[in-house]
């Protein structure tokens, strides 16, 4: 498989996690799923999050930077909408003796009609997500393979120097040596 | 205009205001250094205890310590005396020559300021140079500027302008005080490491430096004490060479020496190198281009050696005070055995250990007593948030201030 080929079906694999992914948040506001530990709360730890900041930033040095920007907005909207969600129907009132002994009070019929509301705006922002994914998608396909692996090798090689630390040379004051 | 006395009795005169004018300046140098070498968080205080410490010395000194240094002919003081009484000259103006060894003595008490920085209280240090500029430096010089000689024990003592009798005087006393005052906190790590704590403006520690340079040229040249014939304008001239050659030797010795040793060149080390060579110098910078370069060469040589010592042994000196003024303090005074025929080295030894273990004891009783009755360190809380919020209530950089 090509350096193209596999990133192409990252590209695929990233789309899957994101609908896995917004599917899940659907059973969570239509009330059959309430563990709140389903889905991370932080973007970055998220699959398709994790694609998006790392492997799909790699590329964002070619003329799909601009898409690739549309896309980390949307994503973030996306985690915006869910957040609220998360706030309504996992909350709890905290410092209570009934929530202590009880645990976290049950979210009421009102809250899953706001969660509901939210994840409206959510979908909306998904689908908006998705054709981004898809224009990425297309333009990675009529790349030729030279000029995509240049773009991917040089921007590796970036990424690695920025990784590799220099070596530090050793600093002295007056006698002492100063800590880096 | 009666006769040609009259015109060397002006001229002297002028030498000596003028000269003391430029030593006058170095108190704002030692202000800018200190302050250079230090963190911004204790400016306040630096800026304020130089320039009290001027004042009081000014006072002190015209009050009391003048009399005891120059009048009458005590073995061990001169005359408890009020305001210069009873002293006059026939060859220069008695004002002239009070105004002139009044700039030395703050320069002697300037030295004790930068040793102690950042974790004094400002009253127990003012009471501290109230009685070093009343008592400890005049009884001292009485001795040999004095010209008591103590008895004949220090007889042949030579210090032209005064490595021992200024500079290591200071840095005697501030050695007694810092040893009763310890170290910075976080400066020394509990396994034996040093702590670098970085001053906060070079620029300014640099500018602290050419200020010092600058007067130094009143500081040695002023100390001629004559300028009423052609030779003692040569002498003069002689002097103001002399002395920028050490500090030149002095700075590029410190430059050199720690790009060897530490691979980069250190700028406070070479700032410390300048004022390390001018302080050595000051014992007998009547003695030639030469003797001054070696003075200079070693200077810069001790001071970056001894900064690293006073570390190792724990004596926590933010500017570098004590290897500038105390060792190169006695290592100028000890050169002019070297290249004046007339002095030799038991002289200026005689000379070097009277004045220290005087100086040293009385500072070390005078700072324990204070210690132990009004307390001669800020509080732990104070240190870490700086002195000058709770010593003065202001900030020296207040639109940088986290309280703002």
């Amino acid at each position: 498989m090509s350096l193209k080929d596999d990133y192409l079906s990252q590209v695929r694999q990233a789309r899957t996690d994101h609908k896995k992914w917004v599917n899940q948040i659907r059973v969570i506001v239509s009330g059959l799923q309430n563990d709140k530990n389903i889905i991370a709360l932080n973007p970055s730890e998220d699959s398709f999050g994790m694609w998006l900041y790392s492997k799909a930033m790699a590329y964002s040095i070619s003329n799909s930077k601009l898409v690739l920007n549309d896309m980390e907005s949307l994503f973030d909207a996306c985690y915006n909408q869910y957040h609220k969600i998360y706030a309504v129907l996992f909350k709890e009132e905290s410092g209570s003796i009934f929530s202590s002994l009880f645990g976290s009070k049950k979210a009421s019929i009102s809250d899953y009609k706001l969660a509901n509301q939210y994840y409206e705006i959510l979908l909306e922002k998904s689908d908006q997500l998705l054709n981004k994914l898809r224009i990425f998608e297309n333009q990675l396909t009529a790349t030729n393979f030279e000029k995509f692996e240049s773009v991917l090798s040089s921007e590796q090689n970036s990424v690695k120097e920025e990784i590799t630390p220099k070596k530090k040379e050793q600093r002295y004051y007056r006698g002492s040596l100063i800590e880096n | 205009m009666e006769n040609f006395s009259d015109v060397q009795y002006i001229l002297t005169s002028f030498l000596m205001l003028f000269a003391g004018a430029l030593v006058m300046w170095m108190a704002a140098g030692f202000a800018m250094l200190e302050a250079g070498l230090t963190r911004t968080k204790n400016g306040v205080v630096i800026l304020l205890k130089n320039m009290l410490l001027y004042a009081i010395a000014s006072i002190m000194f015209y009050a009391i310590g003048y009399n005891l240094m120059y009048g009458g002919e005590g073995i061990f003081t001169g005359d408890i005396a009020f305001a210069l009484s009873g002293i006059n000259y026939s060859d220069h103006s008695l004002m002239a020559d009070f105004f002139f060894q009044v700039v030395f003595v703050a320069t002697a008490a300037s030295v004790i300021s930068g040793v102690v920085a950042e974790r004094i209280k400002i009253w127990p240090f003012m009471i501290f140079v109230a009685f070093l500029t009343s008592f400890i430096y005049p009884i001292q010089g009485h001795w040999s500027w004095g010209g008591s000689a103590l008895g004949g024990f220090m007889n042949g003592f030579s210090d032209f302008a005064g490595s021992t009798i200024v500079h290591s005087v200071g840095g005697w006393a501030a050695l007694a005080g810092v040893l009763l005052l310890g170290a910075r906190n976080g400066k020394y790590t509990k396994n034996g490491g040093v702590r670098p704590i970085p001053g906060s403006s070079l620029p300014l520690a640099t500018l602290g430096t050419f200020i010092l340079w600058l007067g130094w040229f009143g500081f040695n040249g002023g100390s001629v004490l004559a300028m009423g014939t052609k030779e003692d304008v040569d002498s003069i001239a002689g002097v103001f060479a002399a002395t920028n050659m050490a500090a030149s030797f002095g700075s590029l010795t410190a430059a050199i020496a720690t790009q060897m040793l530490y691979k980069k060149i250190d700028l406070t080390m070479v700032l410390n190198g300048a004022l390390a060579g001018l302080v050595a110098v000051t014992a007998g910078p009547n003695l030639g281009m030469f003797a001054a370069s070696v003075d200079g060469i070693v200077a810069g040589l001790l001071v970056v050696f001894f900064v690293s010592f006073f570390d190792k042994i724990r004596i926590d000196d933010p500017v570098g005070a004590l290897s500038v003024h105390l060792v190169n303090g006695i290592w100028g005074t000890l050169a002019v055995a070297i290249w004046n025929p007339e002095v030799t080295f038991m002289m200026q030894i005689k000379g070097i250990v009277a004045v220290g273990l005087f100086t040293f004891i009385t500072s070390f009783i005078l700072w324990f007593i204070l210690k132990q009755t009004i307390g001669i360190r800020v509080t732990q809380e104070h240190e870490e948030e700086g002195v000058d919020l709770h010593e003065t209530g202001l900030e020296a950089y207040p639109e940088f201030s986290k309280n703002n």
